[in-house]
């Protein structure tokens, strides 16, 4: 950088007068006037410090600045990954959306659509979590110690967590300003979404794909929800609310969820292997 | 430190690995072959991606095939897969933080060193802020490097590791394997076995065709290379050297002049004799 | 003697708007250590001047773009670094204060322009005969580029005492040097 002052450089007397602290006001102003515009007299200014001080200077600095640049709650707990967060995302609003359009636009249809859709957003996020995709570092993210069941579980109640309050945010809105929601139905689908969730999370410790699993429960369900329509000849929710939320289905629902977690965990060796072969 | 008898993986109808042994104890082992010969099928077992179909393998001195074993094998293991998976929206540091994480490196400060120590291992200091995707192909590949590199392990299974690399960044290389304990690495390039390997295996179509020291796999064409102003048709190969003289592989002619063979002789025989019939 | 460093700070700045690093480092070994050393001119704790000089490198490397483009970057940086300087000595006590302090930017007269562009002159002999009291108000005004709260706010004195020994010492230097 040219300076403003080719004719005059700071001596180094002065320089270390001024570095010791002891320069005169006014050599001092002159010298800070100068030192703004002439690279060559801050280089030698540079020179007369201890390169120690500044290594130290430097490490303090480094310090504030290799943090990581991700948002903290997803990559540091190295749970989920952005990818799986943007398809969680997408495949949230489309369970939230197309029903709540849907409700709106043709009343009790509309509601059971949302019943349809809501149990598979908890499935949805276990499919996820054991996607090949959800994690694009691959091998390299599969022989950390952490790798297996442990992480695909984490993954899956991650989105879970963010799929489910958003499942019943849905219902909340549909009850208040299109249709009034049983309560009953409101928490009916919870056991079956669990339970074929954890299908899905098994079917994980096993050669099966996770992903044809989750579609076939999905068609499963949606069937289910069929035949109870064509059955009651009706489409009023409340009919299919007392078929789901009996005790018998949900007792089913509660058993096959627990039975297949417990399968899981005694299986989950095998997560750790999981279709790289 | 690497114990394999007899490994067996079979894809389909194909032995991708063949009845492999192999003994490795601290050091860097080169696996050197052309594509295909089964070295990355070899490397992903020892990185505990793949279970072998038959023989026995122990890693530091424990069994990948339990749970708990593969477990403590894999806080132990720094693995480079062949083609490894980085998310291009993150920055290197970002990367090897959130693999840092995965290896159980739950403290942050300590972790915040590790990571940077690292990124100034493999010269990425200067750009581990920046993201991935802005990279070039060398940089990702010391990206995927330091993520291997990541919590000193003991072991280190590499594929392909100075893909990308130039000159310069492949001496770097060197320094920082001769730092770790045990290396296997994949390569099929065979300066980089003489630069770096104590040990060097052979491999072709899924079996081990050489074991032995750099030094002897050069030795095999001992009295078997020499050199001409002139092709010779009876050479089992003869190629023309930046000198303007050919080089002939095989057995000389008499009066011939002999010349102290390379690593790449010593190979180049052990490919013919493979292709023999 | 170096007077022309490649790459220019400009580009440096422009280099650690693409997270460079490595730019960062080079501007820090370039300018940490004069702006360590005049911030020590102006606060006697090592452990402030050092927390000053890097809050002001860590400005830099958030938000590189706040540079306009024009003048010095050490002028820049020493804009950044005495008013980290400033907030660290006597934070601000409320918004309203700084609301007001925003009708209230400095901008430079002609005299203090002059004062600015020479030194070791005749403004030199005439600066050393002001009193020192004087003089730690011009400091901080003309050659620092503080406003006149900000001024006083650093001098722990009143604003309107701020005001009256600038004109005093204006007044000085004009006749010092007519």
């Amino acid at each position: 950088m040219s300076t403003h002052h080719p004719a005059w450089h700071a001596d180094d007397q002065d320089l270390a007068t001024y570095l010791a602290g002891s320069a005169p006001l006014v050599l001092a102003a002159s010298l800070e006037s100068h030192l703004l515009g002439c690279a060559s007299c801050r280089g030698r200014l540079a020179a007369l410090t201890g390169p120690d001080e500044q290594e130290l200077a430097w490490s303090r600095l480094a310090d504030r600045v290799d943090r990581p640049s991700r948002s903290p709650w997803i990559v540091r707990s190295a749970i989920a990954t952005p990818l799986m967060m943007q398809a969680a995302l997408v495949a949230v609003l489309l369970v939230g959306l197309v029903p709540l359009v849907a409700a709106s636009a043709f009343g009790d249809a509309g509601l059971l659509t949302l019943l349809v859709l809501a149990p598979l957003a908890p499935v949805a996020a276990v499919a996820l979590a054991y996607r090949d995709g959800s994690d694009p570092s691959g091998e390299i993210a599969l022989v950390a110690p952490t790798a297996g069941l442990r992480l695909v579980a984490l993954r899956a109640l991650l989105v879970a967590a963010v799929a489910l309050p958003l499942a019943f945010g849905v219902l909340l809105a549909v009850d208040l300003w299109i249709d009034d929601v049983p309560l009953r139905l409101a928490f009916a689908w919870c056991l079956p979404g669990l339970a074929l969730s954890a299908l899905v999370l098994l079917a994980g410790t096993t050669r099966i794909d996770p992903l044809h699993v989750a579609l076939t429960a999905s068609v499963g369900w949606a069937l289910l929800v069929g035949a109870v329509v064509v059955a009651h000849r009706t489409l009023r929710p409340e009919v299919f609310a007392d078929a789901i939320a009996g005790p018998g289905v949900q007792a089913v629902a509660l058993t096959v969820a627990l039975a297949a977690v417990a399968l899981t965990v005694v299986r989950r060796d095998a997560v750790a292997y999981r279709r790289i072969a | 430190m690497i114990e394999a008898i007899a490994l067996t993986k079979s894809y389909g109808g194909t032995r991708a690995v063949d009845d492999v042994t192999l003994s490795a104890d601290r050091g860097v082992i080169g696996l050197l072959g052309p594509n295909g010969a089964g070295k990355t099928s070899l490397l992903r077992m020892a990185a505990t991606v793949l279970a072998p179909d038959e023989g026995s393998l122990r890693l530091l001195g424990l069994d990948p095939g339990r749970a708990d074993e593969r477990v403590q094998i894999r806080r132990r293991l720094g693995y480079l897969p062949q083609s490894p998976g980085l998310y291009p929206g993150f920055t290197p540091y970002d990367m090897v933080d959130y693999v840092a994480v995965l290896k159980e490196h739950t403290d942050r400060e300590r972790r915040r060193h590790e990571v940077r120590r690292v990124l100034e291992a493999v010269t990425l200091q200067d750009v581990m802020h920046r993201k991935i995707r802005a990279l070039s192909g060398g940089m990702k590949q010391r990206v995927a490097l330091a993520c291997a590199l990541v919590g000193q392990p003991d072991l280190l299974v590499l594929d392909e590791p100075a893909n990308g690399l130039d000159p310069d960044q492949r001496l770097g290389l060197r320094s920082l394997l001769s730092a770790a304990p045990t290396v296997l690495m994949a390569t099929h390039n065979i300066s980089e076995v003489s630069a770096l390997c104590q040990q060097v295996y052979v491999m072709f179509t899924g079996r081990v065709r050489f074991a032995g020291t750099p030094a002897e796999l050069a030795g095999l064409a001992h009295g078997r290379v020499w050199e001409d102003d002139r092709q010779d048709p009876d050479a089992v190969r003869s190629w023309l050297t930046p000198t303007g003289s050919y080089r002939h592989l095989g057995d000389p002619p008499s009066g011939a002049a002999v010349v102290d063979p390379t690593l790449d002789d010593g190979y180049l025989l052990l490919a013919r004799m493979e292709h023999a019939p | 003697m170096t007077v022309d460093q490649e790459p220019s700070d400009r580009a440096l700045l422009a280099a650690i708007g693409e997270r460079d690093r490595g730019a960062l480092h080079e501007l820090f070994t370039r300018h940490q250590p004069w702006l360590a050393a005049r911030v020590r001119q102006r606060c006697s704790d090592p452990a402030i001047v050092a927390e000053v000089v890097n809050d002001t490198f860590l400005v830099v490397w958030d938000k590189p773009g706040k540079y306009q483009g024009d003048g010095e970057v050490a002028a820049w940086l020493w804009g950044i670094a005495i008013r980290t300087l400033l907030h660290r000595l006597r934070p601000r006590k409320s918004v309203l204060e700084r609301l007001g302090q925003l009708r209230h930017e400095h901008a430079p007269s002609a005299e203090e322009a002059v004062l600015l562009a020479v030194e070791h002159s005749d403004v030199g002999q005439a600066l050393q005969r002001l009193s020192p009291e004087l003089l730690a108000v011009v400091r901080a005004t003309v050659l620092d580029g503080l406003s006149t709260r900000e001024a006083a706010a650093l001098l722990g004195i009143p604003s309107g005492t701020v005001k009256s020994r600038m004109s005093r010492a204006r007044s000085e230097l004009r006749e010092a040097l007519l």
